[in-house]
């Protein structure tokens, strides 16, 4: 098990690396200049900035620099937020996005298991059909079209809610609830089959046999049964949606990340590209390793087939 | 006798209030009402609004942006303030300047009432300071190259890397003469000298300060002082900033708000909910919300902005181009107001002028844009018919370069159409380009043509003009005339007599547009924008600044 891990830990080392390497070769590829005032500057004014953002030196160069810096904990300064650095500004950011994810995860998993259970119990009936239906439209509605019309019911018309901003924890609630959308269609529906799947099963049966109530049944058996491979697909999810509240965030003011990191690409704001991509990669590839350990402790046959 | 005169001009406006409120929708007359005709203060001095975006820097030295020019504006002053008439006033300075003989000496008072929020004085030696650190070279600011075009000495040579006078600061021309007096050199004579100042690059700073904060100077809003008639009481990086009355501002007593939020609100349709809700007093508004609020005349308004736009015709890489017949029937083609009218939808209308309206002034306070009210070569689609003929010109293949931002890829989109439907044998393709590549080939030159605008850096004809010499560096695009050259050449010698110098700069803007058409010039930019009735005195500059509360007030509602 041990050697198991570290070898899953040498991978995501790689991998890390691999990412970094080829963002940044990537990132030279991107046209476009970084300055905003390009147009009012002279060649030799701008041949001046670029030597003090170091941006004359030969690509080589550059990553070398930016691999020793990063591991100084220092990733830069952003071209777009004069001098601010880049660790500053992602450390402001990131955790309103994390947050906004988690509670995203809550509200999409909780909705989402209860329409998977009740379609996988009353399969083929109505209630199935029409937790199915939710689902679906859950995956195929764009959030950000969810978003726009929550907001013009629920805040503009009804002014349950507020329009927009980070405020308290009622300002949460719509954007939590749009982008929770994918969550439920993904849970929901992962949930149905492992649900149809454990129902149908022999020990079911055999605890039918035993004379135990439906519910008992349900509750005790199926789901916990179920509720496995569920978990499994939380996590690739969650980054799923961190990654994705671009658009949810710009309609409701709210100061993530997910948005900087389509503006940085824009601008050519290199310092920043790279952070914001270090940050969800390493996530990712941490939450791929969490997930990678934890087949390998539910399932053995994962952690000798990959011990070999 | 005199009574009776009194009462007849009362009735008169009795009789023009009654007729107007008639002409209003009853629903804006209602409001009207509502927003407390009488006129008092509100208690509450609050004011609330959502901008586009964060702030990327306080620091005035690396400021490019209007959001962080507008912050700056606020929150400090420079020696002369633009008014709502585009007219500059003294701010820091205690009265206009002191100017020599020869014109190229600017003496400066500096009023003795000049506070930072710090509680030291604003002195001669924080303006020398923040104008040496502009020109520095390592400062590496986007916005240096304003100080050589406002023609202070040796600006252009200590900006040079070839000169030996590069990066020597303490050679630029500004001194400090005592505490409050500073005294500024030019090269030759500047009549718009003076309204540059209200520009950020010539902002003052306290050297200690800045040096004392280092690279966190301008990053927080405990990190940069203040002089100007608010201060920022925080700013949430991101999520918005909160500005407080600066009680020892000079002016403070024609500040009115004790309070203003702003929240970065990046979606327009969010803004304007917001606004819809109450969250906020006063929000911007793009083309689809305008006829929306159109109507609704005590909240909407439109502001006439210092900023032109054109296309540009590349000689360099199409041939066909270097035929004035050719420019001039692809621009006669266009139908300008239309454009203006139906696609921009906010104010903005169309020109035939490189120089917009409304935006310098000559001694006598006269518009330059007098002159040539309409512009030249007005659109005319059966003579540019006849111009395309006598061209000779068959067949013409070009893309249009364009940034891939919706407005100006549907203006793109219309102006091609125009012209290749008026035009035989003319095919445009349009090439739109993420803003910071389109930048990129935009200075190269690399394009066939293309749309391109100005703002200008100062408030005068030339920061227009300059553009389009030959050994310009934003004319890459191959026009030449040297009748042009000679113009521009002549008026930037004719600093010390200001009525001469206006007359060749409207010739030359002439020789531009009428006689080569060297670009079709489309539309002045407007902005549209709402308050809430009871919001008085606020108002969107024509320049410089997204917006101006200084003097703002809410009434009673």
């Amino acid at each position: 098990m041990i050697r198991y891990t570290f070898e899953r830990l040498c991978y995501m080392v790689v991998t890390f690396f691999v990412i970094v390497t080829l963002t940044f070769l990537s990132m030279q590829l991107l046209p476009g200049t970084p300055y905003r005032n390009a147009a009012k500057m002279t060649k030799e004014q701008i041949a001046v900035l670029n030597e003090t953002y170091g941006l004359n030196q030969p690509v080589p160069i550059q990553f070398v620099k930016y691999i020793t810096n990063m591991f100084h904990g220092n990733l830069g300064y952003s071209f777009q937020y004069d001098g601010r650095s880049v660790t500053q500004i992602l450390s402001e950011k990131f955790p309103i996005s994390i947050e906004l994810g988690i509670e995203a995860i809550i509200i999409g998993v909780v909705i989402g298991l209860l329409l998977g259970i009740i379609a996988g119990i009353k399969r083929n009936t109505i209630w199935d059909y029409t937790s199915m239906i939710i689902a679906v439209l859950g995956i195929s509605i764009p959030s950000f079209i969810f978003a726009a019309l929550l907001q013009y019911w629920f805040a503009v018309k009804y002014q349950i809610f507020p329009v927009a901003y980070w405020d308290g924890p009622i300002n949460r609630i719509l954007p939590a609830f749009s982008l929770s959308t994918i969550v439920i269609a993904t849970v929901g529906r992962f949930m149905r089959t492992e649900m149809v799947e454990v129902l149908q099963s022999d020990y079911i049966t055999t605890a039918e046999a035993k004379g135990l109530t439906t519910m008992q049944v349900i509750f005790k058996h199926s789901i916990r049964n179920a509720l496995i491979p569920v978990i499994t697909i939380l996590g690739p999810l969650f980054v799923n949606i961190i990654t994705g509240s671009l658009v949810i965030e710009k309609i409701f003011a709210i100061p993530g990340i997910g948005e900087q990191f389509v503006t940085s690409i824009y601008t050519n704001d290199y310092p920043m590209i790279m952070g914001t991509t270090i940050i969800y990669s390493s996530m990712f590839i941490f939450i791929v390793f969490i997930v990678d350990v934890l087949y390998g402790v539910i399932d053995p046959r994962i952690r000798l087939a990959g011990g070999k | 006798m005199k009574k009776a005169k009194w009462s007849l001009v009362l009735s008169f406006v009795l009789a023009l209030s009654l007729v107007l409120s008639a002409c209003g929708s009853s629903s804006s007359s209602d409001s009207n009402k509502k927003s407390g005709g009488s006129g008092k203060l509100a208690s509450k001095q609050e004011f609330s609004y959502s901008e586009m975006s964060d702030i990327p820097s306080l620091n005035w030295s690396q400021v490019t942006d209007t959001t962080s020019s507008t912050v700056l504006g606020m929150v400090n002053a420079g020696l002369m303030r633009m008014d709502e008439k585009m007219v500059a006033q003294p701010d820091m300075a205690a009265e206009a300047p002191k100017i020599s003989a020869d014109k190229k000496t600017y003496t400066f008072k500096i009023r003795d009432d000049a506070k930072w929020s710090d509680g030291t004085p604003v002195t001669a030696d924080d303006f020398v300071y923040a104008w040496q650190t502009m020109v520095a070279s390592k400062t590496a600011s986007q916005y240096a190259f304003i100080f050589p075009a406002v023609n202070i000495k040796n600006a252009a040579q200590i900006e040079d890397k070839k000169n030996k006078l590069f990066d020597k600061v303490d050679q630029l021309g500004v001194k400090a003469l005592d505490d409050k007096t500073l005294e500024v050199k030019l090269d030759k004579p500047t009549p718009y000298f003076v309204s540059s100042l209200a520009n950020v690059a010539f902002f003052p700073a306290k050297k200690e300060f800045v040096e004392k904060q280092g690279k966190k100077y301008g990053q927080e809003a405990n990190t940069i002082l203040f002089n100007g008639p608010f201060k920022l009481s925080s700013w949430k990086h991101g999520e918005g900033w909160t500005y407080v009355k600066n009680k020892d501002y000079w002016d403070a007593k024609h500040t009115y708000l004790n309070k203003v939020n702003v929240k970065v609100v990046k979606d327009t349709a969010t803004q304007v909910s917001l606004y819809k809700t109450g969250k906020t007093d006063m929000t911007h508004l793009d083309a689809q919300f305008v006829d929306e609020f159109k109507s609704q005349k005590d909240q909407y308004h439109n502001a006439l902005l210092a900023v032109n736009f054109w296309v540009r015709f590349n000689q360099k890489t199409v041939p066909e181009f270097k035929d004035v017949n050719v420019r001039k029937a692809f621009s006669m083609s266009v139908d300008r107001d239309n454009l203006a009218k139906v696609l921009l939808n906010n104010g903005s209308i169309g020109v035939n002028y490189a120089i917009p309206k409304g935006f310098a002034k000559d001694q006598d306070g006269k518009d330059y844009r007098d002159k040539y009210p309409n512009g030249f070569n007005a659109t005319n689609k059966a003579e540019a018919k006849k111009l395309w003929k006598k061209s000779g010109v068959k067949k013409l293949n070009l893309e249009f370069l364009t940034s891939d931002v919706d407005t100006s890829v549907k203006m793109a989109e219309y102006i091609a159409n125009q012209i290749t439907s008026n035009l035989p044998g003319v095919k445009i393709t349009i090439n739109k380009q993420p803003w910071s590549q389109f930048l990129k080939l935009d200075t190269a030159g690399d394009y066939q043509m293309n749309t391109s605008g100005w703002s200008p850096d100062y408030l005068d004809p030339m920061t227009f003009l300059d553009l389009f010499t030959s050994d310009s560096v934003y004319n890459p695009f191959g026009y030449s005339d040297k009748e042009y050259d000679k113009l521009i050449e002549d008026a930037s010698n004719l600093g010390d007599k200001p009525a001469e110098r206006f007359a060749k700069l409207q010739e030359a803007e002439r020789v531009l547009i009428e006689k080569d058409q060297a670009v079709a010039p489309t539309y002045q930019k407007g902005a549209a924008y709402v308050t809430k009735p009871y919001v008085k005195g606020f108002f969107v500059p024509g320049s410089g600044f997204n917006d101006n509360f200084q003097h703002a007030k809410i009434l009673e509602h």
